[in-house]
């Protein structure tokens, strides 16, 4: 579904991402795991046209996608849920549920429904709380919440950024389990981690990002035994 | 001060308060979304002002008149955006933080000189929009009110509602509070990032055009105006606290309320009274009489 | 101007603008052009308030007008209608726009940009209308007659006296400028304009530099304004509209934000533009509109931008950086210790920490440790003064300082890193880690190396130079933050907390997104600052950094202390491997 060629992405003139390239298929689920600062949110703010990259290509279902918004990607079926969650807090978790849907070509009021109840059955807490200001509810809560917003677009492809990012060891399961299921029933999935062991555990795929470069790549389960390497890698 | 004396400066008091509430809202969407506005809210007012004398005046009917302004209202906003805003935003930090403030101002310093141009610098009036004549009074509870008044009064409350649906209603006013929390957020939800910003600065840009319409029959219409009111509907603003719609329509008839109250009692510096209180009240409390609303996130 | 020609004296170029002064009146064909001269002078000295105000506060201004209205008013009627001589009523005049411009700046202390705006916009025109309608005592559009001129008692020469002490009044409104953006004033305005919690930590009292330079800017319009009144002799309220105010922005802008010499260039510019719209005075303000716009858009650097950008010069040769070495300053061993004591902080109605302990020692590391979103950043932030706590005291060298702003706390010896760098990316490297500095000389003394030229801030900038240098990077001393990589980033921040002489270092995240070999060199670093008795706290994920030089590690998960103690007993500690460290250990 998305195809990453020697891309390189500067930030002024800073160079954050040098000579990375990486697959994505459907039914998959990839992790990107690396230190803080290693360009990991760098890569998917370029994977949905946020940041431009400096050289190289990306296509998405076969398409190249330069010069494309990232609003149109975004309803083409390229999700991003960003790092920090982005729940719009003076919204009610229901109306931040469909903003995106909403906008999306093809869903109709009776889709868009069902896909509501699909999402509330996923994770019941949200139809508890669908009355509610997003802006008050848990952290756990929100990020089922943005994973559950961006699954309401009908993904192809699902990115997501710290997913973790300050939340308890059951949420974090929670939601690592939802990703995985996800992936079992055919989406593509790429996941930027930080807790590292628990993205391996979860991935079929990983690489590891240090200083902007790819500088390991393989099947999760054999990257998770090499203990020596995570540990040089990620400090 | 008699009775009927109060009830009428009560209501022309409620007239302006209303209209500056409308050329407010504006102020606040665009605040909402981008965090700048048009220093210029007030000349686009007097564009819309003279844009409806001039066509009341050559014959149009009415309701035409007011699509009409409506439509050169849009397109001013739009154009506002796209050669005042958007540039800032590519020059990035090159552009001072407060440029906007400027390139705003001096759009509206233009549409000042093409009004001049066009329709002379001295003050006239718009004729009536609703009544055949100026001072068509109704009586309402023994109180005679002048019909255009009311009238005035009663098409900026359907206007102030019709712009709550908006904001809190429709799937754009949804989008433009996505906007506001965070832009970049919004457009990996598939929002128009910069649909939304053209949006609001043409919807502020309508709302000082029917403020104007609304405006010409009550006071004199000339092309320097302009400031006075974008002064008056900051400060209405910045009474309701900016981010608070609801602050802002009480904020906006407390104002034209005082306005009218002082005019009456000190008629050489009565309209300076009330920006006085709200300069004094924002020193002590600077997010105006009802705070902000806000959903606290981290 | 001498921005543009460094290695000429200051005091030479001074001397010859000086002599240009003197000799200019006595040399002009005719007397429009002193006329001409005067009216540049002293508008050029409202442009510079302006330019300080907008370009190094960033703070704007839509009132300017309404100041420079004020002093001409209150200098006029003063002089005119009660017959107080001159040099007293232009006193007054400017001692008015002070008190006036604290006023109005006071609304800048409390808000944002946004209502400082407004406010300003609001001011002007109210001057402007009471101006035109308190006909009594302004003389309202008709205007004030036969206010006195300056012209020493002679009728005759008269414009010539008048222009030498305008201009001689912007000769020395103009080194002032010069001193602002070529010291420590200026590097502050800086700091208070981009980040106002970089500039508490560095020891600044925010809101006190923004009202004062807002009320400094206000008195040189003022000043401008005394002098426009005394130079024609009548002042009528037609001068004083927002056209006024829109013309100083005008100068400013056009001549180029931030730079000192600028106003000189926009001001001329502006006389150009005014003369010659008075030819097409139809469409006046349609051009003063399009040149705003064309040159906010298309110039945003003004006229001096076509000079070429300002260089900074760090002027230490490499060879001449003497070695540094941490010292704790003078505040003694005392100072260095920090108790925090049962610290809760909650945002609306969500806990992020709970009653929270700890006791830094002197002259030791203590980390801080816990998952993201523990409340290790709320724990710094409350501890530097950023938050206030819910509840809890925070003790420095054993006095409370719950109360105390984070400039106070600065100037206590408690220095802060951030985790999103927080550094000023309007001036160098070098003159960032300067910021850290308190000055060294009494201001008379600066302002004379200042002129002199050679060795003004000479030492501060060795001293940062060796501290760049102690740090590893002294090549980087005269790039600008942004040019730089992040890990540099991070360095030049841990050089500019040293640069504060700090007795307690907080330091947050100091080695995230560095790479390995770099964060040994921070763990040496930071074990040197030990060694001089600097006590550190410092929050951290990397495990190896932090085990390998923390005497003491506190654990937070949740907002609540779940252990204290060495790094062997805390990796040890079960609550600890079930929060932290459990990722790995469960999974393993």
């Amino acid at each position: 579904m998305i195809e990453v060629d020697h891309i390189d992405v500067a930030i002024g003139p800073v160079g954050i991402l040098h000579d990375v390239s990486l697959r994505l298929t459907q039914g998959r689920l990839v992790t990107v795991i690396g230190a803080n600062g290693a360009g990991k949110t760098t890569l998917l703010r370029t994977l949905s046209n946020i940041v431009t990259p400096r050289s190289g290509a990306i296509r998405f279902g076969g398409k190249p996608t330069a010069g494309i918004k990232p609003h149109l990607l975004a309803r083409a079926g390229l999700v991003h849920v960003p790092q920090g969650r982005q729940i719009v807090p003076g919204l009610t978790v229901r109306d931040n549920l469909v903003i995106g849907a909403d906008r999306v070509a093809g869903l109709d009021a009776d889709t868009i429904a069902q896909g509501l109840e699909r999402e509330f059955a996923r994770f019941p807490v949200l139809k508890e709380r669908q009355h509610i200001l997003g802006g008050n509810l848990s952290g756990g809560e929100q990020q089922m919440l943005a994973v559950s917003r961006a699954l309401m677009m009908r993904p192809k492809v699902l990115l997501l950024d710290e997913p973790s990012l300050g939340l308890a060891p059951q949420v974090v399961t929670t939601i690592l389990k939802a990703l995985r299921s996800l992936a079992d029933d055919g989406l593509a999935v790429l996941l930027v981690e930080q807790l590292a062991l628990l993205a391996l555990d979860t991935a079929d795929e990983a690489h590891v990002l240090q200083r902007g470069r790819v500088a390991l790549s393989g099947p999760a389960h054999d990257l998770r035994r090499d203990r020596a390497v995570i540990e040089s890698y990620l400090g | 001060m008699t009775l009927l004396n109060f009830f009428q400066l009560l209501v022309s008091g409620i007239a302006m308060g209303a209209i500056y509430t409308l050329t407010a809202k504006g102020l606040f969407i665009t605040h909402l979304a981008t965090h700048r506005l048009n220093f210029g809210q007030g000349d686009f007012l007097m564009v819309g002002a003279f844009a409806s004398i001039g066509m009341l005046t050559a014959g149009v009917p009415a309701p035409l008149a007011v699509l009409g302004v409506l439509v050169i209202m849009g397109v001013l906003g739009y154009l506002l955006e796209r050669f005042a805003i958007r540039p800032l935003d590519r020059l990035g930090d090159r552009a001072g933080a407060y440029s906007w403030v400027l390139t705003t101002a001096g759009s509206a310093l233009i549409l000042q000189n093409i009004v001049e141009l066009g329709f002379g610098k001295s003050a006239q009036y718009a004729p009536p929009l609703f009544s055949k004549t100026r001072d068509n009074v109704i009586n309402i509870f023994g109180v005679g009110i002048f019909f255009e008044e009311a009238a005035i009064i009663i098409t900026a409350f359907v206007v102030v509602g019709a712009f709550y649906w908006f904001l809190f209603g429709s799937r754009w006013g949804k989008a433009v509070y996505a906007v506001a929390f965070n832009p970049e957020a919004a457009s990996l939800f598939g929002i128009d990032v910069r649909g939304v910003v053209v949006l609001v600065f043409v919807l502020a840009a309508l709302m000082a055009g029917i403020s104007g319409v609304l405006v010409g029959p009550l006071v004199s219409v000339h092309p320097h105006m302009g400031l006075i009111f974008t002064i008056k509907a900051l400060a209405v603003a910045a009474v309701g606290g900016f981010t608070n719609p609801v602050g802002i329509l009480v904020g906006g008839l407390l104002f034209g309320g005082a306005e009218a109250f002082s005019n009456y009692w000190d008629s050489a510096f009565g309209d300076l009274y009330p920006l006085l209180f709200v300069m004094a009240l924002l020193a002590v409390r600077p997010s105006g009489l009802f705070g902000e609303r806000r959903a606290d996130v981290r | 101007m001498p921005s543009l020609m460094p290695r000429i004296p200051r005091l030479a170029v001074y001397g010859l603008a000086a002599a240009a002064i003197a000799i200019f009146p006595l040399v002009a064909p005719n007397p429009f052009f002193v006329h001409v001269g005067q009216t540049f002078a002293y508008t050029a000295i409202a442009v510079i308030g302006l330019n300080i105000l907008l370009g190094l506060s960033g703070q704007m201004s839509l009132g300017h007008g309404g100041f420079y209205a004020v002093g001409a008013y209150v200098s006029a009627i003063l002089a005119t209608t009660y017959g107080w001589p001159l040099t007293v009523s232009m006193a007054m005049a400017l001692a008015a726009c002070l008190v006036v411009g604290l006023m109005v700046g006071a609304v800048a202390l409390r808000t944002r940009g946004l209502y400082l705006a407004m406010a300003t916009l609001a001011f002007g025109f109210i001057v402007e209308i009471v101006a035109q309608r308190w006909v009594s005592v302004t003389g309202g559009t008709m205007g004030l007659m036969g206010v006195p001129q300056v012209d020493f008692g002679n009728f005759r020469m008269g414009p010539t006296y008048f222009f030498w002490f305008a201009a001689g009044l912007l000769l020395l409104v103009q080194i002032a400028s010069d001193y602002v953006f070529g010291s420590s004033i200026g590097r502050r305005l800086n700091a208070v304009k981009e980040s106002v919690s970089f500039a508490a930590t560095v020891g600044l009292n925010v809101p006190l530099w923004r009202i004062g330079v807002f009320a400094a800017s206000a008195a040189l319009a003022g000043l401008a304004g005394v002098l426009f009144a005394h130079q024609s002799g009548f002042v009528s309220s037609d001068a004083f509209n927002i056209r006024l105010t829109i013309s100083l922005l005008i100068a400013t802008v056009i001549g180029g934000l931030g730079r000192s010499a600028g106003p000189l260039l926009g001001t001329a510019i502006l006389i150009g533009i005014a003369e010659a719209i008075a030819a097409v005075h139809d469409i006046g303000l349609m051009l003063y509109g399009g040149i705003l716009l064309v040159v906010l858009l298309l110039f945003p650097e003004g006229a001096i931008g076509l000079f070429g950008r300002r260089r900074a010069k760090s002027g230490v040769a490499a060879d001449a950086v003497s070695a540094f070495l941490p010292a704790l300053a003078a505040r003694g061993r005392a100072a260095g210790r920090l108790d925090v004591e049962g610290v809760t902080k909650s945002y609306a109605g969500v806990v992020a920490l709970r009653d929270a302990t700890l006791s830094v020692e002197p002259g030791t590391v203590h980390a801080l440790i816990g998952p993201n979103g523990a409340g290790k950043s709320t724990f710094i932030n409350v501890v530097a003064g950023l938050y206030a706590p819910t509840a809890g005291r925070i003790l420095i060298g054993g006095s409370d300082v719950t109360q105390l702003p984070a400039h106070r706390r600065a100037r206590l010896g408690l220095v802060r890193t951030f985790q999103n760098l927080q550094l000023i990316q309007g001036v160098s490297v070098l003159e960032n880690v300067m910021l850290g500095m308190e000055r060294r000389r009494g201001l008379l003394a600066d302002v004379l190396d200042f002129l002199g030229g050679k060795g003004h801030e000479a030492r501060e900038r060795a001293e940062a130079a060796s501290i760049l240098a102690f740090l590893g990077i002294g090549t980087l001393a005269d790039m600008k933050p942004k040019d730089l990589s992040y890990g540099h980033r991070k360095l030049v921040e841990l050089a500019r907390a040293i640069a504060q002489k700090p007795a307690i270092l907080l330091l947050d995240e100091p080695v995230a997104g560095v790479n390995p070999q770099e964060a040994r060199e921070v763990a040496r670093i930071v074990g040197k600052l030990r060694d001089a008795g600097i006590s550190v706290l410092l929050v951290e994920h990397n495990m190896e950094f932090v085990m390998g030089l923390a005497d003491r590690v506190t654990v937070l998960d949740f907002g609540n202390r779940i252990a204290c103690g060495t790094p062997a007993e805390v990796q040890k500690d079960p609550n600890v491997i079930r929060a932290y460290l459990g990722a790995v250990e469960d999974a393993a």
